[in-house]
């Protein structure tokens, strides 16, 4: 595990905000470089362009013409409100960073520009809506099609305790018990480990604890001493233990794949 | 006659007696009660103003300060106070419809603690218990229920339209400030080649669908707010349900241990109410108040209710705690300013403005001692700003409220607490000076009515042998109380021969218990330096010789001027109208007597007598009456058939302070007398007494020390036998003279005579007989009154030949 360059995806300002201060955190404790970049949607100066174009305002309801000009200024706002955040933010942490507004259409941006980075981090939604927080279709392809690791951040955590990682097989899951482990020293957070069986059950425990130190010589006993079992089709009771960090492997399978985690687990969850 | 006059050396001082009372040392006497020796009174009074329940009978405990009056009143309130209940304890709660009127809670003894504690406790589960409870499956599914109920209708409004939208070929797309529809193409929005290659009816009618459609997004948008109220309002009667099962379970402990208490029972209902209206900011500090969530943060994790945002609505602020009391509380307060005595309301800084709340406001003594009994220094309580009054305002009103001195003056106008008043019974005992309280007396109306029960402590009680034997007990349980060496038989009865010189009497002993211990506990001091585990009677001598040493430089000065000849004060041979005065001088601890010279002049005149001290206002008001009463006695005595012809004057030489007091008037009259009759007086003796217009001698204070500073004089001067002071017959009980005069008066080198007329002590002054007057009004030749009445018929004369040529001159003139 090794991050060096950090890109954070930027959309509404107040939903930006915990992203903004959890890659800054990252970026700082890593000595990574930071890109900051928010996308202006290329359909939006398309549809501009169409003289019967209106918006509707989604807090009021009332009508404005939209032109070209009219996306232009509320962009350009949008934007510099944006980039102050960045600033003061990674100015504060004393990190590298650089901020990026650019046309396009956002997941193929994304994509691009994720290219060469360790990690990705956006948020889950536009406009966090609950713990049951609904996943914006941008959040979800990246955690699907991304090929760098990708933190979809719960916009309303605060004050992270604890990381919790997804394994299955220990030889399956060294990516997970790396990052996991890594991320709780980082963060000063509790790390452990969810296996989706009963650890306990004394066979499986022993077999189990030869791989593992097989694979980790020098934290096996740390890596058990954080474990805990769990029957797997009841993953989602984690949903309870709010604030924290889940980690996942996307090449693992969990139901039904990175939407069906998402959708029930209302945290913030990286995938490796 | 003179023979009778002098004084035996048993008369000028006398030896204690301890007769049957068997002890070698204060060990072997027991020392109960017999601090409230001479002071039936006062043990009386103080019986009567400690039991008396009815309003206005608090104490004032009057007399010497060197009585220790506090004490005696401790201990006898002591005894009271344990046989009385425990009062209960009183306790400040928040009052949750009006956070600025704390209410006031009384309870059982005890259980101010308890509830203190366990509503801690409750306050720090709270949070706990909410989040589990808030958690919890069935509550998240009932809210998303909520939610999604309500929601259900937006969304399906949201799902029509955007049906709609995409039947016409449209699509719904999210800009930065709400939505706009654009029409799409294979799933894509459509270029504006796409959009120009439409013909004009194409667009009209994609024109027409916009505008429809978007007045349709505009209706539901329009409706958000209102369903978010809703939502809101469902989601608080939620929150409220849960709110109340999670706090009645956790109240239900304190409720079961004070079921039987209404003041806490209301309490607790008042404080569930008020948890289930606020679940939110506690769950949520600040929450919805970006502001306040910047400067706030969330509290950490083991934070104490108390530094809680939310929760310090639930503590307990303890005022009065009498859990440990076995009786009524009795509270001496040293250091009675408003703030100690009434309780004060702490404010804390918070971003530059004061703020407070029931949490701050502190207990005074009058809080501590509600149902007791509060000692204050009268003086102290007096001298602090607003204390005095904020004292009989409780006392008055018999509520204790605590507010800010500038509150109660309007001094402030920023928003402070009124909390709500306590219940107050409580006996105050002021202690202070005789004087204090002649002087509250007369000009404090409220004082009479408050303070009725007046204690008049002694200061000196009578010697006899009974009493003396108390004393020696006395001594005893001072030593004990004062963890003292004991003393020996011997040195006992020299401090009880001390007590008599304290008060300048031989028939009375002090009572001033703080002198005594001090003594007591110098003679200690002195009897260690010597390496004695029992104080002895030298121990005792030297504890005074000592203390008359410490305050002695004054008179080291006084007599060394004297001796040095810069202070006039001829101790032998005789002079005609100058005569030994004697002056007692009292600054701070010290008090000593010295000779001072008074002469007379006189002159023909009518009949005058100026005091020279009085014309330079150097005078006090009872030396001016003595000099009145001595020019009325010569006027009665000489000049019945003739007027006083005589204008004389008399003065204190080398007196450079002021002269008051009347002890000198007799010594006034020997001087004038002298003059008048040029008739020498002996300079070996000094003189001291008042005299009356008859001409009898009156009684005078400081006999001891005068005696001892003409003696002291002599004795540096050398005794030759003949030096002697005179004093007033009423004076003899009051001698207890040091040992070197007794010693003296032995050997015979020094007299003193106790006189009760002029007469007498002219005959001692002169040698020569007043003498009487015959059937013819004259006086026997040779004697004092015939030479003084020669010297007044002869101002007589000559005062007439001046009133005949001057009455003769004044024809003269007119006839011209």
């Amino acid at each position: 595990m090794r991050i060096s360059s950090i890109i954070v995806a930027m959309d509404s300002v107040s939903g930006s905000h915990p992203l903004v201060e959890i890659a800054v955190e990252l970026a700082h404790k890593n000595d990574a470089d930071l890109t900051a970049v928010f996308i202006e949607e290329h359909d939006w100066f398309e549809v501009s362009r169409f003289n019967f174009s209106h918006q509707v305002s989604s807090l009021t309801g009332s009508v404005s013409p939209l032109t070209e000009d009219h996306i232009f200024d509320q962009i350009r706002a949008h934007s510099s409100l944006l980039k102050q955040m960045v600033v003061k933010s990674s100015q504060k942490h004393e990190i590298r960073y650089s901020y990026r507004s650019m046309r396009g259409f956002v997941k193929r941006k994304l994509m691009e520009l994720s290219s060469g980075k360790n990690l990705v981090i956006i948020g889950r939604n536009r406009h966090p809506d609950g713990r049951y927080a609904k996943v914006g279709r941008t959040a979800l392809y990246l955690a699907e099609n991304c090929p760098v690791p990708v933190l979809v951040w719960n916009n309303r955590t605060s004050g992270l305790q604890n990381i919790t990682g997804l394994c299955k097989e220990p030889e399956s899951s060294v990516k997970v018990v790396d990052w996991t482990l890594k991320l709780g020293k980082l963060l000063d957070c509790e790390s452990r480990l969810a296996w989706p069986d009963d650890i306990e059950r004394r066979e499986e425990f022993k077999v189990r604890y030869q791989e593992i130190k097989r694979l980790f010589p020098e934290k096996a006993e740390e890596i058990m001493n954080i474990s805990q079992a769990f029957p797997g089709e009841k993953i989602y009771t984690l949903r309870h233990q709010h604030e924290q960090l889940i980690v996942v492997d996307r090449k693992q399978e969990w139901g039904s794949g990175a939407e069906d985690l998402l959708r029930q687990l209302p945290h913030s969850i990286l995938f490796l | 006659m003179i023979e009778n006059q002098k004084l035996t050396p048993e008369q000028l001082y006398r030896k204690c007696e301890l007769g049957e009372i068997d002890f070698e040392t204060t060990k072997d006497l027991s020392h109960n009660d017999y601090a409230f020796m001479g002071q039936n009174r006062a043990l009386t009074s103080a019986g009567f103003g400690i039991k008396m329940k009815l309003d206005g009978y608090n104490i004032y405990a009057l007399g010497p300060e060197e009585v220790d009056k506090r004490s005696l009143l401790e201990t006898l309130i002591n005894r009271e106070a344990a046989e009385l209940k425990v009062p209960g304890d009183w306790v400040y709660v928040c009052n949750f419809k009006e956070e600025q009127k704390p209410v006031a809670l009384k309870m059982r003894a005890g259980d101010a603690v308890r509830l203190r504690d366990m509503m801690n406790r409750f306050a720090e589960e709270l949070p706990n218990v909410l989040t589990s409870v808030f958690e919890s499956e069935e509550y998240q599914n009932r809210r998303q229920s909520i939610e999604e109920k309500l929601k259900e209708k937006e969304q399906q409004d949201f799902n029509d339209i955007q049906k709609k939208a995409e039947e016409k070929g449209l699509s719904i797309m999210r800009t930065p400030m709400g939505y706009s529809f654009a029409p799409v193409k294979k799933g894509k929005v459509m270029s504006m080649d796409d959009i120009q290659k439409m013909s004009d009816r194409e667009k009209e009618q994609l024109e027409e669908v916009v505008q429809e459609l978007q007045k349709e997004l505009q209706k539901i948008l329009r409706q958000i707010p209102e369903r978010q109220r809703k939502i809101r309002r469902k989601r608080e009667e939620l929150n409220r349900e849960f709110a109340e099962y999670s706090v009645k379970g956790l109240l239900e402990e304190v409720r079961r241990e004070f079921e039987y208490d209404e003041g806490v029972i209301k309490y607790l209902n008042d404080a569930k109410n008020d948890i289930i209206e606020r679940v939110e900011e506690i769950l949520n500090p600040g929450g919805g108040n970006p502001f306040m969530q910047a400067v706030s943060q969330k509290p950490k994790q083991n934070i104490s209710p108390s530094e809680h945002p939310v929760l310090w609505r639930y503590t307990v602020n303890v005022m009065v705690n009498n859990s440990d009391l076995k009786g009524a509380p009795m509270v001496y307060e040293d250091h009675p300013i408003y703030n100690n005595l009434i309780g004060r309301i702490e404010h804390v800084s918070e971003m530059g403005a004061l703020t407070t709340d029931f949490t701050y406001l502190k207990p005074g003594a009058l809080h501590k001692a509600n149902g007791g009994f509060l000692i204050l220094d009268a003086l102290r309580l007096l001298t602090q700003p607003y204390a005095w009054e904020g004292l009989k305002r409780a006392l008055l009103s018999k509520k204790l409220k605590v507010e800010a001195p500038g509150e109660m003056y309007g001094l402030f106008s920023t928003v402070t607490l009124q909390p709500a008043p306590i219940d107050l019974d409580v006996k105050v005992v002021l202690v202070g000076s005789r004087m204090l309280y002649y002087l509250l007396c007369a000009y404090d109306e409220d004082f009479k009515n408050l303070f009725k029960a007046e204690v008049d402590f002694e200061e000196e009680i009578d010697r006899n042998t009974e009493t003396q034997q108390m004393y020696a007990q006395l001594i005893a349980s001072l030593i004990q109380k004062h963890d003292l060496n004991p003393m020996d038989r011997q040195a006992v009865a020299k401090i009880i021969e001390h007590t008599s010189r304290m008060v300048s009497d031989n028939q009375k002993m002090s009572i001033r218990t703080r002198d005594i211990t001090d003594l007591l506990k110098e003679a200690e001091y002195w009897s260690r330096e010597e390496g004695q585990d029992i104080t002895g009677v030298e121990s005792v001598m030297k504890a005074v010789e000592h203390r008359r040493y410490r305050s002695g430089r004054l008179k080291d000065r006084y007599r060394d001027e004297i001796l040095r000849n810069t202070i006039f004060i001829d101790t032998e041979g005789t002079q005609t109208g100058q005569v030994n005065g004697l002056s007692v001088v009292a600054l701070g601890n010290s008090m000593f007597g010295h000779p001072t010279r008074i002469t007379a002049r006189v002159r023909p005149g009518k009949g005058e007598v100026i005091n020279i001290e009085r014309e330079v206002e150097m005078s006090g008001p009872i030396h001016s009456k003595g000099i009145l009463i001595l020019s009325a006695y010569l006027g009665a005595q000489y000049a019945i058939d003739n007027p006083l012809s005589l204008s004389a004057s008399l003065v204190f030489e080398q007196s450079y302070g002021g002269v008051d007091g009347d002890s000198a008037s007799s010594t006034e009259l020997y001087a004038l007398l002298s003059a008048i009759g040029d008739i020498p007086i002996k300079q070996c003796y000094a003189v001291t007494g008042s005299v009356n217009q008859h001409g009898e001698i009156q009684p005078i204070g400081g006999v001891n020390e005068k005696i001892e500073g003409f003696f002291e004089i002599c004795r540096w001067r050398g005794l030759t036998g003949g030096e002697g002071v005179i004093i007033p017959k009423a004076n003899i009980k009051n001698l207890m003279l040091n040992d070197e005069i007794l010693e003296a008066v032995k050997e015979d080198k020094f007299h003193i005579y106790a006189i009760e007329t002029i007469d007498e002590g002219m005959k001692l002054l002169t040698g020569l007989e007043m003498g009487e007057q015959d059937e013819q009004g004259n006086y026997p030749k040779g004697s004092v009154n015939y030479a003084v009445k020669e010297k007044l018929n002869r101002f007589t004369s000559i005062q007439k030949q001046f009133m005949g040529k001057d009455n003769h001159s004044e024809v003269k003139k007119t006839e011209r």
